[in-house]
């Protein structure tokens, strides 16, 4: 009878093992432009050497597509890193944050707080974009069991087992989607994902001018910030609240609401939508889509402005002469080569 | 509650864990109160029907028992004279009684079920003559009536052929009729095949336990992979009626999709019971091995089957009216001809009801009517067809001639399928029609990939095969459970991960619900 039992529970173990094991086969690769490389964003945090990170940029689209972690190096020797998911809410923010901290212990979080006051739902697949390459842990457990996201238990479940979510996908199954499924390869651009496209944003003048709307802060929402805030104090890393240029979903009244709660947090808040003409940045050739994300040029002035920021008002290691970070040349090196294959269209 | 939720699983689970922690003299009770609940969670106040149903069977019981022994003790004291008189008077009473059960039964299942394609069809005939129609009203089915009336029916009459002597407890009785692995879709057990199995407290067996759950994977299996596979090209298919091939191949996989989706849900529901140690009677016995229609209608849906036999079929062979005209035939007629007629009379009634029992429209009445034609033909035909055979001296045992009888009947029963499918009549006879005209050979364009038809092709080569072992006698699962522990844990670890990976189910895929689940 023990015999019995104990072979059936091993029975269940190597079952549950495969089907775990099994899943990331079976994820969508999201590793092109059109995904906005977000498996490789997240996969590539995690092949970071743990603790290398001095700083961390985090939020949602708006950072990932403004932010060039590699210029920063380039410039100042900063290692940093962008850990980013697309269409995120406060609540994925936090789950994020707390993820990004289990194997990096940063000086300094840049946070985006973009979408502050968003509190419909996420897209079925920005949350999956989030959560279903982080890696097993209790922050992913809490995150997909926190009421706020509505999951069910099948849902759930597909967190841990993504291919109860993906299986459909066997017929169309290719060489990369077993060759990217493990492992964790640096990304070269540290979590930017680059842009050349232009498009103006036409309301570039007015975007900022409604002087008499306001805009309240959810508690729905606010309660994650503030657990955000917390977590940095808790871990002592210095918490800066930026908003990248965003014409699309900002407005001076966000900035008011924003500005409000830094003073009350007591956290500096860098409002990049006032700083436009110290960026010498331009609406009609710094932005991909129309004001709603900036291409690599408009990347290239906030992440400048971003650097002598922090240079000036923090202590930070150059870390060009360790040795620990010899690989980052190599990575600024084919980062600047596709970069510059980007701009000239190759 | 459908068995392929979470929700059932649990359900099950708990309701197993509760029957084996009581002991064996209240475990019945444990089942009886885990059906009603179920039932609740699923039809709501619409039990309350399940419990008519279940309160006329058990009072008419109790009547028939009450005049069978007043008859006993009576009949002593009559003079021989008055006895023949005195019978005939019981009789009577006892009919009248099942004659009562039945009208408020299938009165129930009639209102509920049939009223709206009768008052529907009254009005069509109201507005020929200008008359203003009648209201329609739709009522929610309750979960399994159709099912559960005939099974509550056949206990009356079985008492009232002296069959089964009527039960006296009341729990007993309700628990028959509310087993809720039966409840979806049956099998429609009679009282003889289940009752003891259902009462009787088992003991806790590792082996059933086991079975039961090999018995539910299979039906996942059959229901997720191909059942559900299947209908993603059917419903593409029956939607659009395209030409040639790709509609004839749509009426296979129909076939295909509704076997196992009815044959996976009886797996789940003979596994279900298993593991409380009830035996339940199988419904499926290998339906594409047939020879003949008959044979096909005793291998597939067997519960419906034999109840028709026995409570339609028998009952008007052997009426007055029937044995008469049959007399008359046989002295009148040449005998293949007065064979045929003797027949034709009960089986109309056989086929219509076995048409009208899947749903109430005229489609599902053609449907028996089609059954009905095939079996006549058959019957007029078979003297002629014997003599063809035998003048080309064709071995009927000849496994040539028994795979094209196979075929045939295979045939015909697709075809029947493809009208079981068809939204309306004239749908089916527009798309039997698009059978014979050319159209391009698209198969590839009504949603199933390459991939797809490759599984549902190895899922009929695997039927075929396994179907002949068993026809052989061999029975599979006792096969497997003599393998070492290694194989016999690598088959249910191939049957998971195949379910998980090539199911449908999810988003992107929407589960349907088991197709016989609306009857």
């Amino acid at each position: 009878m023990i015999k019995k039992i104990i072979s059936f529970i091993i029975f269940i173990i190597v079952t549950i093992l495969t089907l775990y094991i099994i899943s990331p086969i079976f994820i969508p690769k999201w590793t092109k432009s059109e995904d906005n490389y977000i498996t490789k964003i997240v996969r590539g945090y995690y092949a970071e050497k743990d603790n290398s990170l001095d700083i961390l940029f985090m939020g949602n689209s708006d950072m990932y597509r403004g932010m060039m972690p590699i210029y920063l190096w380039n410039e100042y020797g900063i290692a940093s890193y962008s850990y980013t998911s697309s269409g995120q809410r406060m609540w994925t923010a936090y789950y994020v944050l707390e993820d990004a901290l289990r194997s990096q212990n940063p000086d300094i979080i840049v946070f985006n707080v973009d979408s502050f006051n968003f509190v419909n739902h996420s897209s079925e697949s920005c949350y999956r974009k989030a959560f279903d390459n982080m890696q097993l842990s209790l922050t992913k457990l809490k995150a997909i069991n926190d009421p706020i996201y509505e999951f069910s238990l099948f849902d759930k479940l597909s967190f841990i087992f993504p291919v109860l979510r993906y299986h459909s996908r066997i017929s169309e199954l290719t060489k990369e989607d077993f060759k990217e499924a493990y492992g964790y390869h640096t990304f070269e651009t540290k979590g930017q994902d680059m842009s050349a496209d232009i498009k103006p944003f036409e309301a570039k003048d007015i975007y900022m001018e409604n002087r008499y709307e306001t805009v309240a802060f959810p508690e729905k929402t606010k309660a994650y910030v503030n657990k955000i805030v917390n977590l940095c104090k808790k871990k002592d890393i210095k918490l800066i609240l930026v908003e990248l240029p965003s014409g699309d979903s900002w407005s001076y009244a966000k900035n008011q609401t924003m500005t409000k709660y830094a003073k009350e947090k007591n956290l500096p808040f860098l409002d990049f939508n006032l700083l436009l003409d110290e960026m010498d940045f331009d609406w009609n050739h710094d932005t991909a889509d129309g004001g709603d994300h900036l291409n690599i040029y408009g990347a290239l002035k906030v992440t400048k402005y971003m650097g002598k920021y922090l240079k000036e008002n923090y202590d930070i290691k150059d870390r060009r002469k360790d040795k620990n970070y010899a690989d980052w040349f190599e990575t600024s090196k084919i980062y600047n080569k596709n970069r510059k294959n980007l701009i000239n269209g190759v | 509650m459908s068995f392929l939720t979470i929700k059932y699983a649990l359900f099950l689970f708990i309701a197993i864990l509760i029957y084996y922690i009581f002991p064996k003299k209240y475990r019945w009770i444990t089942l009886l109160i885990s059906s009603y609940i179920f039932y609740y969670i699923s039809s709501k106040f619409l039990t309350i029907f399940l419990l008519i149903s279940t309160i006329t069977i058990y009072l008419a019981g109790l009547f028939i028992n009450k005049i069978n022994i007043s008859e006993k003790q009576l009949s002593k004291n009559i003079k021989p004279e008055e006895k023949k008189q005195y019978k005939n008077n019981i009789k009577k009473q006892k009919r009248l009684i099942v004659l009562l059960t039945i009208i408020i039964n299938f009165g129930i299942l009639g209102v509920l079920k049939y009223s709206g394609f009768a008052l529907n069809n009254i009005n069509h005939l109201l507005s020929i003559f200008n008359t203003p129609p009648m209201p329609i009203m739709t009522f929610v089915l309750p979960l399994g009536i159709s099912y559960y009336t005939l099974m509550a029916l056949s206990y009356v009459v079985d008492v009232y052929r002296g069959k089964l002597k009527a039960t006296k407890n009341f729990g007993k009785l309700a628990l028959y009729l509310s087993f809720f692995p039966q409840m979806i879709e049956g099998p429609i057990s009679k009282f003889d095949q289940t009752a003891k199995s259902l009462y009787e407290g088992h003991k806790f067996k590792i082996d059933n336990l086991i079975y039961g759950i090999s018995l539910i994977i299979l039906g996942v299996f059959k229901k997720l992979v191909i059942a559900d596979r299947a209908g993603i090209y059917v419903n593409n298919i029956f939607k659009t009626t395209p030409h040639g091939l790709p509609m004839f191949l749509g009426a296979i996989l129909y076939t295909l999709q509704i076997y196992a989706e009815f044959s996976g849900c009886m797996d789940i529901v003979l596994g279900s019971g298993k593991m409380f140690g009830v035996n339940l009677p199988e419904n499926f016995k290998r339906p594409f091995f047939s020879k003949s229609i008959q044979e096909f209608w005793r291998r597939w849906h067997i519960t419906l089957g034999a109840w028709i036999k026995d409570y339609i079929f028998y009952p008007i062979s052997l009426s007055k009216l029937n044995m008469k005209t049959g007399s008359f035939f046989k002295k009148h007629l040449p005998k293949s001809l007065a064979k045929f007629l003797i027949v034709a009379f009960p089986l109309l009634f056989v086929w219509l009801y076995n048409g009208i029992w899947h749903g109430a429209s005229f489609k599902y009445i053609a449907y028996g009517l089609y059954y009905y034609i095939l079996i006549m033909i058959g019957i007029l035909l078979a003297p002629l067809l014997l003599k063809i055979r035998t003048k080309l001296k064709i071995n009927q045992e000849n496994i040539i001639y028994k795979i094209y009888e196979m075929l045939r009947t295979t045939l015909f029963v697709v075809i029947g399928m493809m009208l079981f499918r068809s939204h309306s009549l004239m749908t089916f006879i527009k798309s039997f029609m698009n059978l014979f005209k050319k159209g391009p050979i698209n198969i590839m364009d009504f949603g199933l990939k390459p991939f797809d038809f490759i599984v549902l092709i190895i899922y009929i080569i695997a039927l075929i095969i396994i179907g002949i072992y068993q026809e052989k006698g061999i029975v599979i699962y006792d096969k497997i459970k003599k393998q070492n522990i290694f194989i016999k844990y690598l088959i249910y670890f191939v049957a998971i991960i195949s379910i998980i990976i090539l199911g449908i189910y999810g988003k992107g895929y929407d589960t349907s619900s088991f197709i016989y689940g609306q009857f």
